[in-house]
């Protein structure tokens, strides 16, 4: 199964947050995927194996993957936008 | 909403961790003063005081919600005793770095310190308060109750009532 990673700085409230809105929204549309809290200090070891990384610091390099906006989803704000490129990023 | 989670809003919001019209000069002095009042009530371990700081200055949390901006600070569990959340209505607005950028800041009206550890149970509390940060009403209520007691009756309200839907 495809996966979602979802960092924040401490792993807790925002990242675990998000990834559990993100699960249910894709869960909505029958989209399965493996979404997951991490820490960002571990980020560069789940990056590797996953098909979108939703940021919710500011991000500090390039990826190899789809970066999204994960602010959106604790916001509202521009969330259906966001949830479209990991849907996209998803299906490529 | 789970019978664990509903246990869970009076185990983690609590009167004396309400504050109305709590007075401080920016975000730096809010840090200072609500770590002493933690500290005072055995929540957090001294390490909470640096490390909250130094987390939101490295990631911080105000959120651009509409069309009241708020803050949700939150540090490495380590620091916490014993988890709570924390709610403040600073007496005026307190700017406060918007999350995911290092550049623009937000003018937060309430403030939710999270003490969290890692457990999943919160999640869907939380996910219900962000919900309640979009949702206008609700913000103008608790921006406007006048015993903590009662903002804090107000807020486990809608917690419930969401949680049923």
């Amino acid at each position: 199964m495809k996966k979602v990673i979802v960092a924040c700085g401490s792993g807790v409230a925002t990242s675990q947050t998000v990834a559990s809105k993100v699960k249910k929204l894709l869960d909505q549309k029958g989209i399965q995927a493996q979404v997951e809290a991490v820490d960002i200090k571990s980020l560069d070891t789940f990056i590797k194996d996953c098909a979108v990384y939703i940021a919710i610091t500011k991000p500090a390099k390039q990826y190899p993957v789809p970066v999204c906006n994960g602010i959106a989803f604790l916001t509202g704000v521009g969330m259906e936008n966001e949830l479209q490129k990991v849907i996209e990023a998803l299906r490529s | 909403m789970s019978v664990r989670e509903k246990e869970l809003f009076p185990r983690l919001f609590t009167p004396e961790l309400t504050f109305l019209n709590f007075v401080c000069k920016n975000s730096t002095d809010f840090f200072e003063k609500i770590t002493d009042i933690l500290l005072e009530k055995g929540y957090v371990k001294e390490s909470f005081r640096q490390a909250i700081q130094e987390r939101e200055r490295c990631y911080p949390t105000g959120l651009r919600t509409a069309p009241y901006h708020v803050a949700i600070p939150h540090t490495d569990p380590e620091t916490i005793r014993k988890p709570f959340i924390a709610v403040i209505r600073p007496q005026t607005a307190l700017q406060f770095y918007e999350m995911g950028t290092n550049e623009e800041t937000v003018e937060a009206r309430l403030l939710f310190l999270l003490g969290l550890n890692r457990s999943e149970a919160q999640v869907p509390l939380l996910q219900i308060m962000m919900e309640m940060f979009a949702d206008q009403q609700m913000m103008e209520r608790l921006l406007q109750e006048t015993s903590e007691q009662r903002l804090l009756n107000v807020l486990h309200q809608y917690v419930v009532g969401r949680s049923l839907s």
